[in-house]
């Protein structure tokens, strides 16, 4: 089965990633991407970069843009150019059509943010001037680290795993895009919105205790609930796609 | 006949009230390329959906290869090939990366994959344009090509759902070449849907007529063809008078006659029978070169089944 789902995810960048965008448009939007976030932004922060938690933001952001301009095109694009119902009729199990169409996002998503993240302390390690640079790297802590590689990781599969069922159910890429556009503008409010709702209900000691505690967390157990928190709704979401995944009623839609 | 590639029993699909495979029972076998012949919206594709396992029966069994597709669907799409309503493939590949992906999909190994594909192009002129886009070719080498694709991984049975619909006949006449000749090397079993007549009549050696999912004959070509043909005499000569007309009409085998371009038409009844005929016209002072029985072409013959069934 994951021999099956590689030669599926080969067959999606070759085909969105490479062929969607052109040559010379993927290697100037990867190119692109790379400079900004790997090389401009780091290098304008300096030091910072790795004093300030700003990569835990660049790992929720970046992977969440890539896998938005690749998952549109997995079912959806398929089936826009009639292509569907042929790979519905090989040998290939649902499971290994599913997993390729997300590992094609994960692992580009991912991959790039590795890159970037590796390649942003490089810049930082050769512009920051200090004594002896090379007995006093500029790394990022655990924290960040951890941040950058699982939980980078575990959001990649988030939004991976969502997009691959809402191209799922879309006709068209373009629906499929606008669909993703307008649960992301409509994510994050409501997020919010949900937060607030919750803490307003709170009786007044309950939210002072609450406050005062958010000073005196430590990262570590923070990071680790999150990480389980993450994995638990990705292998939810998973399972759901699993079950919407059904050859006769693709073929029907 | 070798062993049955497909057997069906009383396979019925519905779409909430609309019966679109009713009670199909139907045995083709090994080795025969069978052409499954139907106007639009008669339950061709669904037939051949629901032989994949792309679509789940109402009701009825399906054996594919000798797998259940209840149980067996995956095992029976491993063995088969497909060309469905669409060419299927991906328009922003080359040739080549077309048929490496599918060769690659169905576990060909590396050595053996690149002389098959190298094979199967060359047979049919591609070799040359490997390289190029998909998306660039005319309609008719993308059906060429995706023909090829179905045969990579030597199937034992290939399902062509109307593989030369939208093709000029130049490209259509090509196609079927290529067609007969790769079924010949091959030597498997096709299962082709198609609405074109003379593309049946040439490659395949079983049909079955469909109509609104029923089927309602099954044979070779010139079974159907007699079949459906009726009851007809036609009798070349000279001597056919008005009196002969009108006597002729006057008897019980006979209903109707009529002279046309110098021929006598005699559409016999039921159960009637040529000689006695015969004997009726010659007693009547005419003289008789040839007498045959009317030969309708295939698509007369389904032209007469789909309209009056």
């Amino acid at each position: 089965m994951l021999a099956d789902a590689w030669i599926v995810m080969l067959k999606e960048w070759r085909e969105v990633l490479f062929r969607g965008m052109g040559m010379r448009g993927s290697i100037g939007f990867f190119g692109l991407i790379t400079l900004v976030f790997g090389v401009a932004i780091p290098a304008r922060s300096g030091a910072l970069w790795v004093s300030v938690p700003w990569s835990a933001l660049t790992a929720a952001w970046l992977p969440l843009m890539l896998v938005m301009a690749v998952v549109a095109d997995s079912f959806a694009g398929e089936r826009e150019r009639h292509t569907l119902e042929t790979l519905l009729a090989s040998r290939l199990s649902d499971a290994a059509i599913l997993l390729g169409k997300a590992a094609a996002a994960i692992v580009f998503a991912w991959g790039m943010l590795l890159l970037v993240s590796i390649m942003s302390l490089v810049t930082v390690n050769v512009v920051v001037q200090r004594p002896e640079p090379w007995l006093h790297l500029l790394l990022w802590r655990w924290e960040e680290t951890f941040g950058v590689v699982v939980l980078g990781l575990l959001f990649t599969v988030l939004c991976a795993v969502i997009g691959v069922m809402v191209s799922l159910k879309s006709e068209t890429v373009r629906q499929a895009s606008l669909r993703l556009s307008m649960g992301l503008i409509l994510f994050f409010p409501a997020v919010m919105l949900a937060f607030l709702g919750i803490y307003s209900v709170l009786p007044p000691g309950v939210q002072v205790t609450l406050l005062d505690s958010v000073g005196t967390w430590q990262p570590g157990p923070v990071l680790f609930t999150v990480a389980a928190v993450l994995a638990a709704i990705d292998g939810l979401l998973m399972w759901l796609s699993s079950r919407l995944f059904v050859r006769n009623r693709l073929i029907l839609d | 006949m070798a062993g049955t590639a497909i057997r069906t029993t009383a396979l019925t699909r519905d779409f909430d009230t609309v019966r679109a495979v009713d009670g199909l029972t139907l045995e083709v076998g090994e080795g025969t390329v069978f052409g499954f012949l139907g106007p639009n919206g008669s339950g061709k594709t669904t037939t051949i959906r629901l032989l994949l396992g792309l679509l789940a029966p109402t009701s009825g069994d399906i054996e594919v290869l000798g797998h259940d597709i209840r149980h067996g669907a995956a095992d029976i799409r491993a063995a088969s090939g497909a060309l469905m309503e669409h060419s299927g493939l991906y328009e922003r590949l080359s040739a080549w990366e077309n048929l490496e992906f599918f060769a690659r999909v169905w576990r060909i190994p590396k050595g053996e994959r690149e002389a098959r594909i190298k094979e199967l192009l060359e047979s049919i002129g591609l070799w040359e344009r490997r390289g190029e886009l998909v998306g660039t070719w005319s309609r008719g080498m993308k059906q060429k090509l995706a023909v090829l694709r179905t045969l990579l991984h030597r199937p034992r049975l290939v399902f062509l759902d109307e593989p030369t619909a939208g093709l000029d006949p130049i490209a259509a006449a090509a196609l079927r070449d290529d067609l007969l000749r790769l079924v010949a090397e091959e030597g498997l079993t096709v299962f082709l849907t198609t609405h074109n007549l003379v593309e049946a009549e040439r490659l395949c050696s079983q049909v079955g007529v469909v109509r609104r999912g029923r089927l309602i004959a099954h044979g070779h070509p010139d079974e159907i063809r007699v079949a459906a043909a009726g009851n007809h005499l036609e009798i070349v000569g000279r001597g056919f008078s008005p009196e002969l007309l009108a006597d002729l009409r006057l008897r019980e085998d006979v209903n109707g006659a009529v002279v046309m371009n110098g021929r006598l038409c005699v559409d016999l009844a039921a159960g009637g029978s040529a000689p006695p005929v015969v004997t009726f016209v010659v007693s009547h002072g005419a003289e008789i070169e040839e007498v045959r029985r009317a030969a309708e072409s295939l698509e007369d013959a389904f032209l007469n089944l789909v309209g009056g069934a």
